[in-house]
């Protein structure tokens, strides 16, 4: 049988250990590992956070006790072991090591150079990387005890849907029945406050009492809100540190002071501390959740549960007991809860999206790459080196130096090599984090706290002694395994034998099949975005501005309230100057997708969560022009779709081809919650979100009316050149309103799609930095190597070798090497690209066109690199070349 | 004595283990709080092995189908060592009762 790749990879490690302990343990401790492998649990988290966390722990594991192994220290019986003057021994040892580490890398100044600043660039772009993927994907979020933080959420056992938002009576009971968490809820919201110069709207939530107390928050100013405050009556609120600045002089009696919140008085009961963060940075006031008297409402599901495990309790438990809490509700509400269960997940998982994440750890990979070249191409330089200075190394254990001291010498060189470049690459991350954070969008959480900071360099500092310990050790085992008589004889030809030289040849085939991989996962990332920018969203984003506006229920309370302001307002719109037409959705592309269920006549279904869902979207009249999404049948909405009227429906292609495929679907009847309505027309597929065409039913919003509306306006110019306008002709109408979220469709689409053109803005810098790195290697070393056939080509020459076939022998050892790192690239390729399909939309991760033209480019390149040396090969001159010997 | 050596100890009072077996007795005793990582589990083993508190085993009849697996067994003196420990560990335990009254902690 074939032995797995993690056993050969946890094989490798296992060398860390002495050969007795291995000889006694290893094929144990293989299968344990084996055993613990097929167990390791994913805890919901992705593959590739699962296998870091894994192996990170296993290295973790070997690392520390093969170091303490090696170099033992029993407390439990240390007067026999360890005595006094082995331990002055050892510490006079060392600091003659590095004396002498000092000495000699001040000796050759120029290697020392190259090989620092090719170290310093492979651990800044790691550094740099990581400060991203550490905030992503490892830092705590910014509350006491963060790994104890859940979001709870409802979970549909029929369509497998969850994540999915709670009803405020479900999370209210499972708050009282809960051994394992605490429990609050939270929702979004938003308020017009008024009373300063002008109306403005800002974002807020409405949470339940306990909120911040299960965040582990406490307020900076007055307190925060009480259990009877959960009823709906209490006008209080909760302000952050940045309102309380920005629209309050940071005035110390804020408490007590009333603010009017969408017309309503709310006294303000406490100021939450500077920098509290939740979700995004936008929410600047909180108020409390509207408990539904008497267990009301248990279908209306749009709360958002946080959660914090409790002492002693796991993940694991507290799921099993929210899944027994939701059966027993669907027990005790089978018309609204049957089918419904429930769960927690980590929180941090949910502040960044998954794109991101991904991203992160693909970029950390590549970068991890690009500091292996860099290793390869020092320990290149080791070994040319060590092979220069084998007199010295030889008459040292002439002199009684023992193999051993001679390979910790040498590490101990390494490792200051290592440090200066570790120290430079640390400064240039600093400017790598600048550049890095003027990527990211503004309202990426926690964008500030990208920067080099106490865990960055931590990490920077164990990447140097890593980097330090992995090309020191080749070279130094080289040398020391070379005998005094050896090296001496092989110290006259300035070379270190055959074994050396084959050492070399594979560490610059490693470094070609390395920059084969990075390349390559970088040309497809291009190939994605450029494929991205091409792609048809099935509607036209460049002219359209967008902004959000909300009626406040106190104001419009009815549903003909809200649909007459609505058609008061769009022809206001519309006769402002530079728009052309006017629209709007529930939501636009890329932004929530909310769905429903819904029943064809003629279809049966045998339970009701067996009914079909699609997407659903109250639009005004206008809007598919707008967007410019085809009407491919039937009629659009028009002013005869109101309120009074029977209901209308518009479906997308993907709705038709999922229940009347080939057949004219206009004139059926579909039933959403309870109402049929008629289907009018069909429009074209739209992306929405996701790449796939989900089926879409949309309502006019004159009809199917909703109190917060996104407006998509068409313009004949830059679209927030109309602004200020729009502005004042919604003020004309309502001077308690305010448009917010006003952004143009192209920004809103783009910001969705942040998370990939980061990825394809920073995969060619570590692109470039892996080939150039990889190209250095090869030149390096055909250099090397023409420098050390001098002789060989010189006794050709001087048998009648033309200049000619001196050239094609050089540039053949190259080229053997370069396809031999090719072919291996080629191999490896595969296994980080396929992880790249979320990125690359219509482009294949193994996309031919990329996978013939990179490594052709690269062949190319390194030809390019192996030419130089080739061509000084030609000029020897046999007189000369013989005489060198 | 170091809490990994105690329960790999404790574990073995019953039973003779293998290694991963060990390991997994650990973690459902310490509910998932000491995963013993195989480096950190035979070099503990490595230890106790030397210090006599634990020997090797012969592999039980209905297992033998798998001779990669050493089964390890507590020698009599790891059972006192053992027992030494947990009367330590008590009378510890015992003296954060008399230090704090019970009316005391029962509030925290």
């Amino acid at each position: 049988m074939k032995t797995p790749f993690q056993i050969r990879v946890y094989r490798l490690l296992l060398l860390l250990f002495p050969r007795s302990f291995r000889n006694r343990y290893g094929t144990q401790m293989e299968e344990s590992f084996a055993e613990m492998w097929r167990e390791r649990r994913w805890g919901g988290r992705t593959w590739a956070e699962s296998n870091f966390s894994f192996w990170a722990q296993a290295v973790a594991d070997t690392l520390a006790n093969a170091s303490s192994e090696r170099f033992p220290v029993r407390l439990e019986d240390n007067e026999k072991r360890t005595s006094l003057p082995r331990t002055r021994n050892l510490m006079e040892s060392w600091a003659t090591d590095i004396r002498m580490a000092i000495r000699s890398i001040r000796r050759s100044p120029g290697v020392v150079t190259v090989a620092v600043v090719m170290l310093a660039l492979g651990i800044g772009a790691n550094v740099t990387i990581f400060s991203l993927t550490d905030l992503v994907t490892l830092r705590p979020l910014p509350y006491p005890q963060p790994e104890r933080q859940v979001f709870v959420f409802a979970a549909y056992e029929a369509s497998g849907a969850i994540y999915q938002p709670m009803s405020t009576p479900d999370l209210f009971d499972m708050r009282e029945r809960s051994r394992s968490l605490d429990l609050a809820a939270r929702s979004d919201s938003s308020f017009t406050l008024t009373g300063g110069d002008y109306p403005e709207r800002i974002e807020g939530d409405r949470v339940s009492s306990n909120f911040f107390s299960v965040l582990g928050v406490e307020v900076a100013l007055g307190r925060s809100f009480l259990r009877e405050e959960e009823q709906g009556s209490a006008e209080v609120a909760v302000i952050t540190d940045g309102l309380w600045r920005r629209a309050f002089g940071a005035d110390p009696d804020i408490l007590g002071q009333t603010i009017m919140l969408s017309s309503e008085p709310h006294t303000i009961i406490g100021v939450l501390p500077r920098g509290f963060w939740y979700i995004n940075n936008l929410n600047e006031v909180y108020v409390p959740i509207e408990a539904p008297e008497g267990g009301q409402g248990r279908g209306d599901r749009y709360q958002e549960g946080v959660g914090r495990l409790r002492p002693g309790f796991t993940i694991r438990q507290a799921n099993a007991e929210l899944e027994e809490i939701a059966a027993g509700l669907a027990e005790e509400y089978p018309e609204t809860n049957r089918g419904i269960s429930a769960g927690a997940h980590p929180f941090a998982d949910r502040v960044y999206p998954q794109q991101f994440r991904q991203g992160g750890l693909i970029a950390l990979v590549a970068a991890a790459l690009v500091l292996l070249i860099a290793c390869a191409n020092v320990a290149n330089l080791m070994l040319a080196r060590i092979s220069g200075r084998g007199h010295e190394i030889a008459i040292r254990s002439a002199l009684g130096a023992s193999r051993r001291r001679i390979v910790r010498q040498l590490l101990v060189e390494a490792m200051g090599i290592s440090l200066l470049g570790g120290a430079l690459g640390v400064i240039l991350a600093m400017y790598g984090a600048m550049a890095l954070v003027s990527l990211l969008p503004d309202s990426f959480p926690r964008v500030d706290q990208i920067a080099i900071n106490g865990r960055t360099l931590a990490f920077a500092l164990v990447l140097t002694t890593l980097t330090g310990l992995l090309f020191g050790i080749l070279p130094s085992l080289q040398s020391a395994r070379l005998g005094i008589a050896g090296t001496l004889q092989q110290s006259r030809r300035g070379a270190a034998g055959p074994t050396g030289g084959r050492m070399r040849r594979v560490l610059v085939v490693g470094e070609v099949a390395l920059a084969l991989v990075v390349v390559l996962a970088c040309a497809l990332l291009i190939q994605g975005f450029f494929s991205l920018q091409s792609i048809d969203f099935g509607y036209e984003i460049d002219n359209i501005l967008t902004f959000r506006l909300s009626l406040p229920d106190e104001k419009y309370p009815d549903d003909a309230d809200v649909a007459r302001f609505w058609e008061d307002l769009l022809p206001r719109l519309a006769a402002v100057p530079g728009v052309e037409l006017t629209g709007g959705s529930w939501f636009l592309p890329f932004m929530a997708d909310p769905v429903d269920n819904y029943e064809v006549p003629g279809e049966s279904y045998t339970d009701s969560d067996q009914r079909p869902h699609a997407s659903v979207r109250m639009v005004f009249p206008d809007y598919f022009q707008v967007m410019r999404i085809p009407l491919i049948q039937g009629r659009p909405f028009s002013s005869a779709h109101r309120l009074d009227q029977p209901c209308a429906l518009i479906v997308n292609e993907a709705f038709v081809a999922r229940h009347w495929p080939g057949d004219h679907p206009v004139g059926n009847e579909v039933i959403f919650g309870g109402d049929s309505c008629e289907l009018i027309g069909v429009v074209g597929d739209t992306v929405e979100g996701s790449r796939e065409h989900r089926p879409m039913a949309y309502f006019s919003g004159l009809q199917v009316t909703t109190e917060s509306m996104y407006f998509a306006l068409r313009t004949s110019g830059p679209p927030t050149t109309v602004v200020r306008d729009v502005r004042s002709a919604v003020a004309r109408l309502d001077p308690d309103l305010a448009i917010y979220r006003v952004r143009s469709m192209r920004e809103v689409v783009q910001r969705a799609l942040s998370g990939l053109t980061i990825v394809a803005k920073v995969m060619p810098v570590v692109a470039t930095l892996a080939l150039s790195l990889a190209l250095i290697g090869v030149y390096a070393l055909m250099a090397y190597s023409v420098t050390r056939r001098t002789h060989e080509v010189g006794v050709r020459m001087a048998l009648g070798a033309r200049s000619r076939d001196v050239l094609r022998l050089v540039i053949r050892q190259g080229t053997s090497l370069t396809i031999a790192g090719i072919l291996i690239g080629l191999v490896i390729a595969p296994l980080l690209t396929s992880s790249l399909a979320d990125f690359l939309f219509e482009v294949s991760p193994f996309d031919w066109r990329a996978f013939t033209l990179v490594p052709i480019a690269l062949l190319i390149a390194a030809l390019a690199a192996t030419y130089l040396p080739a061509r000084r090969a030609t000029r020897v001159d046999p007189l000369v070349a013989l005489r060198s010997e | 004595m170091k809490q990994q050596w105690f329960h790999i100890l404790l574990a073995l009072v019953e039973q003779d283990l293998h290694g991963y077996g060990i390991q997994r007795a650990v973690l459902e005793r310490t509910d998932g709080q000491i995963r013993l990582w195989p480096a950190m589990l035979y070099r503990s083993l490595s230890t106790l092995d030397e210090a006599g508190l634990v020997e090797k085993a012969n592999t039980p009849a209905d297992e033998q189908e798998d001779e990669r697996r050493q089964y390890y067994s507590l020698t009599s003196r790891g059972r006192k060592r053992l027992e030494e420990e947990a009367s330590l560990m008590k009378s510890w335990a015992e003296e954060v009762g008399t230090l704090i009254p019970a009316r005391q902690r029962s509030k925290t």
